[in-house]
């Protein structure tokens, strides 16, 4: 295995890790209130 | 109509647009989605204001999350990220970003068309560090609450996809115009002029979402592939390029985006852009798995 392939496969393993983590200690949550609410900042009222 | 790799590049960049924004009537009605998909982030960059948004903006999420007093940097946003980024790297840029495929129409207006000066490519670096990462988890309100900067201040796709259309709708939105909606409509008047004059001027100066695959490019196994020997140094790749990149000389640039242009135009057919394959053949120049 080349060594590029290595390191794409490792960032693999750390962003399943990450995408874990974030699930489990509740980050979605945040993310979908933000997005089903109409953002004021998105939209350029603050 | 012969399928080319550009026309292909097209139909999956229209199928991308229309699968992240298929909640066409909400313009009407001036609403956004608010069911359970948008869970999940886009690939590309995608206001979730927009009405017919059915997924959140990964750059959206991030600062939502890095604002919030409960987290900080948002491992589930940066992960899913990091995981399309390696396999696809800026692929993602080229085929399936919405705001990139609005760019690339723009840039057809007839106009005088231009290169961009290089450094202005790295102030995009500064937004992704200084406005997506660091401001929402570093300057809080009394609450606790970070505000996301890049959204607020910078995103024209967020004025153009959501602010637009709900401001149309909303007379009760359109009382509350104040200085920060003139400046973001001046961003987004000076994004889609810097469009028509240079080919994906947002995504070459602004995107902090396409700072991220552009990195990846270096690992992504989505990749460019430059025959070991037949280059007649003509120069055609690099006037092919939309994106300012000699592929024979940068093939991991971080801005290619993975389009192809260059290896349609190369007479000796020595370049190639595809996963991981047969390197027996082809080898990469400045990567190191050959
Ligand atoms: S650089 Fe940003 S706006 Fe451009 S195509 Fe990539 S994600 Fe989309
Ligand atoms: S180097 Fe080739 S694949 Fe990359 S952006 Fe330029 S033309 Fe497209």
């Amino acid at each position: 295995m080349g060594r590029r392939t290595f390191k794409g496969i490792a960032l693999l393993a750390v962003a399943a890790g990450l995408i874990t983590a974030g699930v489990m200690r509740g980050e979605l949550i945040v993310v979908l209130f933000r997005a089903v609410h109409v953002c004021l900042e998105c939209i350029g009222l603050g | 109509m012969k399928f080319t790799r550009n026309v292909r590049r097209k139909i999956i960049q229209v199928a991308a647009f229309g699968f992240t924004n298929s909640h066409l009537g909400n313009f009407a009605a001036g609403s956004i989605y608010k069911g359970s998909w948008k869970n999940f982030c886009s690939p590309g960059l995608n206001c979730y204001s927009c009405p017919a948004a059915g997924f959140a903006c990964p750059i959206g999420a991030m600062q939502a999350v890095g604002g919030s007093p409960k987290f900080g940097i948002s491992f589930y946003a940066v992960g899913f990220v990091l995981a399309l980024g390696v396999i696809f790297g800026r692929a993602v840029c080229g085929y399936l970003c919405p705001f990139g495929l609005i760019q690339e129409l723009l840039h057809k207006v007839p106009s005088p068309k231009k290169r961009i000066p290089k450094p202005l490519t790295y102030i995009k670096y500064v937004l992704l560090a200084g406005l997506v990462l660091m401001f929402p988890v570093f300057v809080a309100d009394s609450f606790g609450y970070g505000s996301p900067a890049f959204c607020e201040y910078i995103c024209p796709a967020g004025t153009l996809e959501g602010g637009i259309p709900l401001l149309l709708t909303h007379p009760e939105l359109r009382m509350q115009l104040g200085g920060l909606f003139i400046l973001k409509a001046a961003i987004l008047v000076l994004t889609i002029v810097g469009c028509i004059v240079i080919c994906r001027f947002f995504c070459k100066v602004m995107c902090p979402l396409g700072a991220i695959y552009g990195l990846l490019n270096k690992v992504s196994f989505y990749r460019m592939h430059v025959a070991e020997t037949g280059c007649v140094s003509c120069g055609k790749c690099r006037d092919a390029c939309p994106m300012d990149i000699n592929p024979v000389a940068r093939p991991d640039s971080a801005e290619c985006i993975r389009c192809g242009k260059c290896a349609a135009a190369c007479p000796e057919h020595i370049l190639s852009v595809g996963f991981v394959n047969n390197q027996s053949k082809l080898i990469s120049h400045g990567t190191d798995n050959s």
